[in-house]
């Protein structure tokens, strides 16, 4: 855990949050808007997400609320830069200091039993390979209560497969054989490149998952199929950035700040 | 009950195979009617005042009773000469709104165009680059 050495090697790895300040008025700000959108029982944060499924809503309720949480994180909260606050020393030493991340936040809530699960599947190439997705619990995940991840050699065997002429089903199964379900705890993080296999089992455990996931690039590398500034914003810049960018304002023909 | 805000909406000619103008008529309205306004008039550029935007700055100077211009996309101000700054600075000091519907992206003042200015001079920068790959085969041989 917290081995960049390690993400290099697998193409994922668990990261402790250098600084829990941002990431608790995160998980703060979502539990005290969440409790408003069904009757509130009274439970601490992480009972409240555990135990959410207990508040029975079916999936199109459920799909409701989630939404109108994913709503307010991007229109109240500063979802990508609490989490880039958060975990600021690893996400640097990966992408550099000049950021952009998502614009969206993704929140999936995933109840015991729920069968709309994530596939298996790369974010990469349709992504960028050069962004990182940085996969943040609300709530300690275990087991099918996780999400389950392959490695760069394993991702890699089973994408030959495919380049052989074997079908999707083939790449699935052979990422699904040997996937591991991480084992993240609150104020952790798994962090994977974009072309690392990963997906969702049905969650057998007995408690709900609580995750967000958000993803960051250096701005100046290459992109995937989406639009950059569809999908993402600037989060911040090098001295050095600030400056040629200053010279390249007045250079295209706009104003002297 | 106030009038809603009125636009006037500029399509891009250049992607119009990828996205036929009834699609960009689509995209800007559900846009604008997020801002709150509704589009009053669109137009185009010729294929020969793409980088220019002499039509958009022509009808600017007409000073319509418009709060703003909105644009389909982004690329509509790129170019391999860069992004087109001028063009934005001057709609925006004749006291117009700029949009881009596909980004989401609203600029109200010359300080919303300095701030987003790294994120277009980048996309001008990583597009030329990328759409010739030439200097990622560099990348690969020092691997």
């Amino acid at each position: 855990m917290d081995d960049l050495k390690t993400f290099e090697t697998k193409g994922w790895e668990i990261f402790s949050a250098d600084d829990m300040k941002p990431l608790d008025e995160l998980r703060a700000a979502i539990f005290a808007h969440a409790k408003t959108l069904v009757p509130y029982k009274g439970e601490p944060p992480e009972a409240f997400f555990d135990r959410f499924h207990e508040y029975g809503l079916d999936s199109a309720e459920l799909n409701r609320v989630r939404m109108d949480i994913v709503g307010f994180c991007n229109g109240k909260l500063r979802t990508a830069a609490s989490i880039h606050e958060a975990f600021r020393r690893k996400i640097e030493s990966l992408l550099g200091p000049d950021l952009v991340a998502q614009k969206g936040t993704n929140l999936v809530i995933q109840p015991p039993g729920d069968k709309d699960q994530s596939p298996t599947h790369r974010d990469a190439p349709v992504a960028s390979h050069f962004e990182v997705v940085v996969w943040v619990p609300l709530a300690r995940v275990y087991g099918t209560k996780s999400m389950f991840i392959s490695d760069r050699e394993r991702t890699s065997q089973a994408l030959a497969l495919i380049q052989d002429g074997q079908p999707h089903e083939a790449f699935c199964a052979h990422v699904e054989k040997q996937a591991t379900n991480l084992d993240v705890k609150y104020g952790q993080a798994c962090f994977f490149a974009g072309g690392i296999a990963h997906g969702c089992p049905m969650n057998a455990e007995k408690e709900t998952r609580w995750s967000l996931n958000m993803r960051y690039k250096n701005l100046f590398s290459p992109y995937g199929t989406k639009g950059i500034s569809d999908y993402f914003d600037v989060l911040t810049l090098s001295p050095l950035a600030k400056v040629g960018f200053g010279f390249e304002k007045q250079e295209y023909g706009g104003r002297r700040k | 009950v106030s009038e809603p805000l009125a636009f006037y909406s500029c399509l891009d000619t250049t992607c119009a195979r990828v996205a036929p103008q009834a699609v960009q008529h689509l995209v800007i309205a559900d846009f604008v009617s997020k801002l709150g306004g509704r589009v009053s008039f669109y137009t185009t550029e010729s294929p020969y005042s793409g980088e220019t935007h002499e039509v958009i700055l022509g009808k600017a100077k007409e000073k319509p009773k418009v709060a703003g211009f909105v644009f389909y996309r982004l690329a509509q101000f790129l170019s391999a000469k860069g992004p087109h700054i001028a063009a934005l600075t001057e709609l925006l000091a004749a006291g117009y709104s700029v949009h881009f519907a596909v980004e989401k992206v609203s600029l109200r003042a010359q300080a919303d165009l300095d701030a987003f200015f790294p994120m277009l001079s980048a996309i001008a920068h990583t597009e030329t680059r990328d759409a010739g790959r030439d200097y990622f085969d560099g990348l690969l041989a020092g691997l």
